[in-house]
């Protein structure tokens, strides 16, 4: 009898998302991946703290998007505040060929398309993240910030360090572009 | 015949793991923490600690006050003895070339005095026990690392800070991101750690002179409780 084939590490989705067996998923009928995203090891993605006045389940709380990769032990948990005296989790949206670095912990309200978020970033809570943003790795954004569209941030605490370049997300395999590729190299 | 056969188990030796007291009313998925060691963990009443949080009781016991926040992938916990610390950072100057160091007459005997020093303290410090205490209303945020002797009521501490064996961290105290506070440190109350390495603080003088503000953070870190009481789920055992 031949050896039994190794059990893949990830899964896979008929839209395409590649989820890692040892990722840590809870509260799945929260949580919508967009299709084409890639959830690796260790990687911690909080459905079940959500917003427990809307009974339907379709109400979001992570929804990472299209073509997406969270890179092992990122943290994923959608940003809690005190609202006319009840605490709630509130929504959080995760935009198109996001690549969300390894040990980051993302509490932000929303994130726009090709977003990069360095390794070990720390976006606090209700942060939003425009379109075409790089988060340096290790950057602790504050509760709140809002990043404008094309800016680099980084430090602690974060501030808009530069621009990012002509054609950010345009070239294929340059930064914030398609993560199609490295999708695929994921098995 | 043996179609049963039990998956091939490792010889090594399983790691202690503490008896953990949990009150009623606390948030623990057991399944998915890591506890290791052997002095007891408590638990106490409206605690909820975050799936994989790792607690370490070696060195000590280690008690979670009510109402605390442990958020996921923090580790509480003494998790080396100090002289395996020292031994480790007296590894790394021994790699300085020898004419970089002054030598002092008489080195021999100190050297030896030393070790007698040592000999004594190692036993010493093998009956140190190093417990953490986090008092009511602590929130530990994700990937944080605890090593405090005591961190008391309504202190934050944010992702990714260490603080070190030893500590004294006062009540309402913010510690920010990636803060790093050396072992042995006192921070009075009210104080803001903030911005990089060891950081900068400051006093949170709102918090220290306004009345009655103590009491709407701690309600307000129990409202938040009650809720994740409702929310937090355990997740399922993998096979």
């Amino acid at each position: 009898m031949p050896p039994k084939a190794p059990k893949s590490e990830y899964i896979e989705t008929d839209t395409g998302n590649k989820v890692s067996r040892r990722s840590i998923i809870l509260g799945t009928p929260h949580i919508i991946l967009g299709g084409r995203t890639a959830i690796q090891t260790e990687a911690c993605l909080r459905g079940d703290l959500h917003r427990l006045s809307s009974p339907s389940t379709s109400t979001s709380t992570s929804a990472p998007g299209g073509t997406s990769v969270i890179a092992p032990s990122a943290l994923i948990r959608p940003p809690s505040r005190l609202h006319r005296g009840t605490y709630t989790y509130v929504a959080q949206k995760i935009g198109d060929h996001v690549l969300v670095g390894e040990r980051a912990v993302v509490e932000a309200a929303s994130i726009g398309n090709h977003v990069v978020i360095g390794a070990g970033a720390v976006l606090g809570k209700f942060c939003i993240i425009k379109d075409g943003v790089k988060v340096l790795d290790g950057a602790v954004l504050p509760a709140g910030m809002v990043v404008p569209s094309g800016s680099v941030v980084g430090g602690r605490p974060a501030r808009i360090v530069g621009e990012v370049g002509e054609g950010w997300g345009m070239l294929p395999g340059s930064e914030g572009a398609d993560l199609r590729e490295r999708i695929r190299a994921i098995a | 015949m043996s179609t049963a056969t039990p998956a091939r188990r490792s010889a090594v030796p399983p790691p202690p793991r503490p008896p953990v007291k949990v009150y009623p009313g606390a948030v623990f998925p057991e399944s998915s923490i890591f506890m290791i060691g052997y002095y007891p963990l408590t638990i106490e009443p409206h605690a909820v600690v975050h799936p994989r949080v790792r607690f370490t009781t070696l060195h000590g016991p280690v008690r979670i006050g009510p109402g605390a926040i442990i958020s996921e992938k923090s580790m509480i916990g003494v998790q080396y003895t100090e002289q395996k610390q020292q031994k480790q950072q007296q590894q790394q100057p021994e790699q300085i070339p020898p004419a970089t160091r002054t030598t002092v007459p008489g080195q021999g005997q100190g050297q030896a005095q030393e070790q007698g020093e040592s000999s004594e303290g190692e036993k010493s410090q093998a009956r140190k026990v190093e417990s953490v205490t986090l008092e009511r209303g602590v929130i530990i945020e994700p990937g944080a690392y605890v090593e405090a002797e005591l961190v008391r009521e309504g202190t934050v501490i944010e992702a990714g800070a260490k603080i070190g064996r030893g500590c004294h961290i006062g009540r309402f105290c913010k510690i920010c991101p990636y803060i790093t506070i050396p072992p042995g440190e006192n921070l009075p109350d009210y104080t803001v750690v903030y911005g990089n390495g060891e950081g900068e603080r400051r006093i949170d003088h709102a918090g220290a002179t306004e009345p009655g503000l103590d009491e709407l953070r701690l309600r307000m870190s129990s409202v938040h409780v009650n809720l994740l009481k409702k929310l937090v789920q355990v997740p399922p055992k993998k096979g």
